[in-house]
């Protein structure tokens, strides 16, 4: 049991807030469930430990099962009537990933995922936090990954601080923004620990939910592999964030695969602040060369950074009044030639995916991607640094396709990496999207 | 003439019949549902029922049974939906699923929207929806009405 995965899960009943009169919490909706998908990524049978605990820190339950060779299963938790939010650890003796879905009720057909966390960090960014802005709120889980006592601090950008507060080994604790005094709609926050910590954030309106996960560790130059604009109601908002000392001038460069144009953005942000990029690049022009109003898919990367400051950054596609997803932006240092995409879909009772694979190398490689029990492979031919790719699904492989795709660049020293998302045009928030696994 | 009056007085006991089933299963507030008889492979058993959200049936939702999983205290504490091997029922236009030859034990019925899954709970409680399957037995849900439920409307 080496290998442990640390996810934090929101079940929030009506029922728990009517039995928690102290801490009053205003969430988009009166409902939360979650469940989480665990996927073994070895060739060998994995036996996992899976373990809940709740926010005073007790291990409520504790069970074990098996899963098959790059198999994998989705977890209900089975709790009383009154509720349950709080947190759960996997343990296994082989390689796994894990996916949360959480669902708010009311609609029923909001629903968000993050990607579970293989370790924590004691100093996490959280690039995009909201209040009241435009009828977006975020509510945020912090998760002790630690042996001892935590006590956390948040700092917000916007000058409010909350803490400390002490969560125990194994717990979380939830930070909801509508509930506090902060003096601006859009900020960002750096939760600092003496224990490793995770977060999981949820930024929802009352019909559109996102989800991602806190970053314990930046880059001078992350990279974002799928950006939409103007696509068919599609935008992209990419949320930066300075977790340096220093003010610095970041530049993001766009490339189109499939649609629009290059150009580049340029924004200064202080030290501890963040500043949304895309979003109004593509829709005005401002701070950039970009087409106002013009379509494009493609990819960012940032290309210049003045300071050499670390940079965390968070990306929302969204159609507005329909659906929304967030991903978390790409160290290319940490990349590899393989990705893994676990769920691929064609026509699956109207679901469809469509990824973007970028070539965040120094040097332009072609790159193939094949699909589990098809034939059906893609070649993206010569893809130059910054470069990525657009597939599609939808009608391409078999009607009622469900499976993976693996991608590998033509050479062992290049890095790639792959968004993916997964789509139907029925109404409601029918978008999701994941990270690919680099392998 | 004799045969046709035979005729009239079978027709009026299966009225008769029929009419009597309906009066029952309306006293028990659950609805009279047509199942094939289906003989159970040896050590096997079957889930039946029918899905509806508020008078409407819901139809051509997929459903599985997740085998539930227990604690160290041997409470049932995850309903694990193994897409791959899980059993699976797709409902018909009248909402009705059905799950034939299941191993014996504990599962949770879960509806499957594809790229999300939901563990669901009786339509009366927060209680998660657990069944236990038993060797020979068929288990009636009977009607599962909810108000609601996170699957994606037909197009």
């Amino acid at each position: 049991m080496k290998k442990r995965l640390i996810i934090t899960i929101f079940i929030l009943c009506s029922f728990l807030l009517a039995n928690q009169p102290i801490q009053t919490l205003a969430y988009a909706f009166s409902n939360y469930t979650s469940g989480f998908q665990v996927q073994n990524l070895s060739s060998s049978t994995a036996n996992i430990v899976i373990s809940y605990y709740d926010q005073a820190g007790n291990v409520v339950s504790t069970a074990s099962d098996t899963l098959n060779a790059s198999g994998s299963k989705t977890y209900f938790p089975i709790h009383p009537a009154s509720g349950f939010n709080g947190s759960v650890v996997i343990s296994s003796d082989q390689e796994i990933a894990s996916v949360v879905n959480v669902l708010g009720s009311g609609s029923h057909n909001a629903g968000a995922s993050y990607v579970g966390s293989k370790s924590g960090g004691t100093n996490v960014s959280i690039p995009l936090l909201m209040k009241g802005n435009s009828g977006y709120n975020t509510w945020f889980n912090v998760q002790n990954t630690g042996s001892s006592n935590a006590t956390v601090n948040v700092s917000y950008s916007d000058g409010a601080s909350v803490g400390p507060i002490t969560i125990l080994p194994g717990a979380s604790h939830t930070f909801d923004q509508s509930t506090e005094t902060h003096s601006s709609s859009v900020f960002s926050a750096i939760v600092t620990s003496d224990q490793p910590v995770v977060v999981a954030v949820i930024e929802e309106n009352s019909a559109t939910m996102f989800a991602y996960g806190g970053v314990s560790s930046g880059t001078t130059n992350p990279v974002m592999p799928l950006i939409n604009a103007n696509n068919s109601g599609y935008i992209t908002g990419i949320q930066i964030q300075n977790t340096g000392g220093s003010s610095t001038d970041v530049t993001v460069s766009y490339t189109p695969s499939t649609a629009g144009t290059a150009c580049t953005e340029t924004q200064t942000i202080p030290a501890g602040q963040s500043k949304t990029f895309a979003l109004y690049a593509f829709a005005n022009g401002t701070n950039s060369d970009c087409i106002a109003g013009a379509k494009f898919i493609g990819s960012a990367q940032v290309t210049a950074n003045s300071t050499n400051q670390n940079l965390v950054a968070i990306v929302n596609q969204l159609k507005a009044g329909v659906n929304g997803e967030a991903y978390g932006a790409f160290d290319p240092a940490t990349a590899s030639n393989t990705v893994v995409l676990p769920l691929i879909m064609d026509r699956n009772s109207g679901w469809f995916t469509g990824f973007n694979v970028m070539n965040v190398g120094s040097a332009a490689t072609s790159i193939t991607c094949t699909f589990s029990g098809s034939s059906y492979t893609i070649n993206t031919g010569s893809l130059n640094p910054g470069a990525a790719y657009n597939a599609i699904q939808q009608n391409q492989i078999a009607n009622g396709y469900v499976g993976s795709a693996t991608c590998t660049a033509a050479n062992a020293g290049d890095k790639i990496v792959a968004v993916v998302n997964e789509l139907n045009p029925a109404t409601g928030d029918n978008l999701l999207v994941y990270e690919g696994i680099s392998k | 003439m004799r045969i046709r009056n035979n005729y009239y007085f079978i027709f009026g006991v299966l009225i008769l019949f029929v009419a009597n089933l309906f009066i029952v299963s309306c006293q028990n507030h659950t609805e009279f549902v047509l199942t094939p008889t289906i003989t159970l492979t040896s050590g096997k058993g079957a889930v039946i029922g029918v899905l509806k959200i508020g008078m409407q049936p819901a139809k051509n939702v997929r459903l599985y049974l997740a085998k539930t999983i227990k604690d160290n205290t041997g409470q049932d504490t995850f309903a694990a939906l193994d897409r791959i091997n899980s059993p699976t029922s797709l409902t018909d236009e009248q909402g009705r699923f059905e799950f034939y030859n299941i191993s014996p034990g504990k599962y949770g019925l879960v509806i499957d929207v594809i790229k999300d899954s939901y563990l669901l709970l009786k339509p009366d409680s927060n209680e998660a929806l657990l069944i236990d399957v038993s060797s020979g037995n068929q288990i009636d849900l009977g009607t599962l009405i909810y108000d609601s439920l996170p699957i994606i409307p037909q197009q």
